[in-house]
């Protein structure tokens, strides 16, 4: 829904979404709030709705959520804010894989699960934690634009599948 | 949390979505809402030119506290205005039928702001009287200090489309905090505003006599028990008196990390403190700021923002188990 005035959008989903912790029917506001270029509210949305996710089983949850969170990168967001809370409820317990070694995002993201899209943010977004919390040396800056290319990489190379 | 309380007693909660063009390069936040008794609501947003970006729940201890971003060229500095939005709720077909941008800097009306350095208008609370639109909230200084700011308009215009604003201006106060910036407007009554933990008559353009709205016995134990009340709603007539919702930030994890708390408070018409919810949140977001509460028919609305991006106005039915109900804070 992308609304031609202002509203206040009637459809009982948005109702019960924020009471109910719906992960589909938050995602929907947060698109509606994406499609009228309300980047903040949008990442508020996802952000809030992945705090609410506690169950590593379903990352099939996180599907729209990456996508989302995709979009907004590409439309200039702090990368700092948004990728990293994703990645906080993403990583917890789960095993983090070794796959910085991808040399061509647009081609191996068509060809990604969504539990590999899963790992690949949470071992980014992991040593983005890592640095905040002062645990990368001196080199901290250097490692974190090299995290930042990574990050920005993967999420246009999602974003393109997404649009293709 | 409150929301689901107010749900299932008989309530909604419409998150309120603008369109491109208006949001464009600006946040729309903190809604006050007023409801008329023939159902025209009237809502003043914060207009600011950042935008906040904060993890929100169980990520928040672990994250940072956020950032700003700012939306125009200018950087470094916060800059407000306000911006009118009303709404039929009669039709519930809840579409903006017009709105207003007040341009506080070519208006004529004012002139005191040439007195001092002026820096920008923050947090105004909308209420009524008679006929008239209330706007109080205040001025802040780039000296750090504030004045409150009260603002009149006049009845709706819908064949034109606006407002007419009758009067701006601000307000001389004495012995006084100058750094409050929580000023509060009480409905139907002029010249009195409420600003925690007083309120305050207004002379002229002076504020000159100061009252306490509490009993003594109570002021005491309420402030003990929640020191930090500096803020909330402005106060609508309820029953037979006034209702608001007041916040106070409850410390987190992490330095700098605070979660909203909120609770309705009810006072009689003498301003007298009567009784008081239990501490809730709306949503569970940690940054809730609620300014607006109006009561229409046999419901109440309240207005709010969360982490200064999402607007929502929630509604329930009048019921007496608001006071004593337990609502999770979580």
């Amino acid at each position: 829904m992308i609304p031609n005035s202002h509203s206040f959008p009637s459809d009982q989903v948005f109702h019960e979404a924020m009471i109910e912790n719906s992960v589909d029917g938050i995602y929907e506001l947060a698109q509606t709030y994406f499609h009228v270029n309300d980047y903040g509210a949008s990442i508020a949305l996802c952000t809030f709705c992945l705090s609410k996710i506690d169950n590593a089983q379903r990352f099939e949850m996180h599907r729209p959520l990456i996508l989302l969170s995709a979009n907004l990168y590409r439309s200039g967001l702090s990368r700092r804010v948004y990728l990293r809370p994703l990645a906080i409820s993403l990583i917890r317990n789960r095993e983090i894989r070794i796959l910085v070694k991808l040399r061509s995002f647009q081609d191996t993201v068509k060809h990604l699960s969504i539990l590999e899209m899963v790992v690949i943010v949470s071992l980014i977004s992991r040593i983005v934690l890592l640095e905040s919390w002062g645990i990368f040396p001196k080199s901290k800056d250097v490692i974190y634009q090299r995290v930042c290319k990574l990050i920005y990489g993967f999420c246009t190379a999602v974003s393109r599948c997404i649009n293709s | 949390m409150f929301s689901e309380w107010a749900l299932k007693n008989g309530g909604t909660l419409f998150p309120i979505i603008f369109n491109a063009n208006l949001i464009a390069n600006k946040s729309l936040l903190n809604p006050s809402l007023s409801i008329s008794e023939d159902g025209t609501g009237t809502f003043v947003f914060r207009s600011t030119n950042y935008r906040y970006l904060r993890p929100v729940g169980n990520l928040s201890s672990l994250t940072s506290t956020g950032s700003i971003q700012y939306l125009s060229s200018q950087t470094g500095a916060i800059s407000n205005s306000f911006f009118l939005a009303h709404y039929d709720f009669p039709s519930n077909n809840l579409k903006t039928s017009m709105t207003i941008e007040i341009d506080r800097i070519q208006t004529p009306l004012l002139p005191f702001l040439s007195e001092f350095d002026y820096s920008t208008l923050e947090d105004l609370r909308i209420s009524r009287l008679d006929a008239k639109v209330i706007l109080l909230g205040n001025i802040a200084t780039t000296e750090g200090k504030r004045r409150p700011f009260y603002c009149e308009i006049d009845s709706i215009d819908r064949d034109q489309d606006q407002f007419r604003l009758l009067k701006q201006q601000s307000l001389e106060i004495s012995n006084m905090n100058m750094i409050e910036k929580n000023w509060l407007p009480i409905e139907g009554r002029y010249g009195e505003f409420i600003r925690w933990p007083m309120s305050l008559k207004m002379s002229g353009d002076r504020l000159a006599q100061v009252i306490s709205i509490f009993q003594p016995e109570l002021q005491t134990e309420i402030f003990i028990e929640q020191p930090n009340i500096y803020g909330g709603s402005q106060f609508a007539r309820y029953e037979d008196g006034y209702i608001s919702v007041i916040h106070f930030r409850k410390n987190g994890i992490r330095k700098n990390n605070h979660q909203y708390l909120h609770q309705f408070f009810f006072y009689d018409k003498d301003l007298n403190f009567i009784k008081n919810s239990k501490p809730f949140s709306f949503l569970g977001f940690d940054t809730e700021f609620c300014s607006g509460i109006s009561i229409y028919k046999d419901k109440i609305y309240v207005s709010f923002s969360c982490n200064d991006s999402l607007n929502f106005v929630l509604s329930f039915n009048r019921t007496e188990s608001l006071w004593g109900s337990t609502h999770d804070s979580k």
